[in-house]
């Protein structure tokens, strides 16, 4: 009889333990936060004057809707592009926006740019993006609005270069590296261009206009998974 | 002599000018080629942003304190989501008070099933 005492109150012991794990792991299940990366629950980052949360969509069952889950659209225009857009230009995924976020906007030497048109802008985009469509950006060099941009992306016009100094530079003994006749990007900031995703040539068509005018390549990054791949992974957007 | 010069030359200079008319010609047809490629991208552009009605907007700012399970998701979400897979209930919910409306934002938002925010809705709706 001990011994049958003994048996039931092992296994009443052993199903209570049972029960006890499966809350724990259920409470836990609950209460994880899906991060935006291991260890890295959320960020903040300014957006007009205010401090945004970047986190991702923390419910577990929700889907993508509306015009970004489309998987096709009509090609030509919107034809899938190549990963990158030119040999000097880096192209970056999630996580380096989120490190740009947090270390190059954070202290100033960095902007993201929202390349497309301003409808487009206007319907939702990535947090701390600035607007510079795609039509701004591929203007020319003498333009006065393209002036003004590089200006704001930190490039500074050039003063009037005297013969010598000319000749020198021609013959590689002065640094010509982030000059160009008109102007001068050594303190220019680093860009992270972006538009709808990879079937979308509104940041190519901005980032080659930049590098028309003379920015340097190793000073821009293009997203080009855009605002599709960054809604696919449940990403905060803001109008 | 004199004539057949005049003739040469007039000959080489309508040849010229047909030249220069041909390349005049061809510059203007390449930019104005141009020029209609980035019109028809950009009218494509704008009409492919008018099928961008309910954009998904994620944006969580003060609202995070109050974050449940559902704590990234905004009310333009959740409405889309209800209109496209419970039409019935979307158009009922259309039609309740802003601040009811808000109510049941804010339970969906604190992780309520959407049985439970159907049977409320109803409940609203009808006054029960």
């Amino acid at each position: 009889m001990k011994r049958w005492m003994a048996m039931v109150a092992v296994f009443l012991m052993l199903a209570g333990l049972a029960s006890a794990a499966e809350e724990e792991l259920k409470v836990g299940d609950e209460q994880g936060v899906i991060p935006l990366y291991q260890g890295k629950p959320y960020l903040h980052v300014m957006h007009e004057g205010r401090s945004v949360k970047v986190q991702r969509v923390q419910d577990r069952e929700f889907e993508l809707h509306g015009y970004f889950a489309r998987t096709s659209r009509e090609c030509p225009p919107f034809c899938l592009g190549p990963m990158s857009v030119d040999p000097g230009v880096k192209t970056v995924g999630e996580l380096e926006i989120f490190h740009f976020m947090e270390n190059q906007m954070r202290d100033g030497t960095g902007v993201l740019i929202d390349a497309r048109t301003p409808e487009w802008y206007a319907k939702g985009t990535i947090p701390g993006s600035i607007n510079l469509p795609f039509t701004l950006l591929s203007k020319d060099a003498d333009d006065l609005e393209m002036e003004e941009v590089l200006e704001q992306l930190g490039a500074k016009p050039r003063e009037e270069v005297g013969p010598v100094t000319r000749k020198l530079e021609e013959w590689g003994l002065l640094d010509r590296k982030y000059v160009t006749d008109k102007w001068d990007f050594s303190e220019c900031k680093e860009l992270v261009l972006w538009c709808n995703g990879p079937a979308c040539g509104q940041s190519p068509r901005a980032i080659q206009g930049l590098l028309d005018v003379g920015y340097p390549a190793e000073k821009i990054g293009y997203y080009r998974g855009g605002m599709q791949v960054w809604q696919l992974f449940g990403l905060t957007t803001i109008n | 002599m004199v004539t057949r010069e005049r003739f040469g030359n007039s000959g080489g200079w309508s040849r010229h000018s047909l030249t220069m008319g041909l390349l005049f010609g061809v510059f203007v047809m390449s930019f104005s080629v141009s020029a209609a490629e980035d019109d028809d991208y950009l009218k494509a552009l704008s009409q492919e942003a008018d099928k961008v009605g309910n954009t998904v907007t994620t944006e969580d700012a003060a609202a995070s304190a109050t974050a449940g399970a559902r704590g990234g998701v905004s009310r333009q979400l959740f409405e889309t989501e209800l209109k496209e897979k419970y039409a019935g209930s979307a158009v009922f919910y259309s039609k309740l008070p802003s601040a009811t409306q808000e109510e049941i934002f804010l339970e969906y938002r604190s992780g309520a099933s959407i049985a439970e925010l159907r049977k409320k809705i109803m409940d609203r709706f009808l006054h029960r």
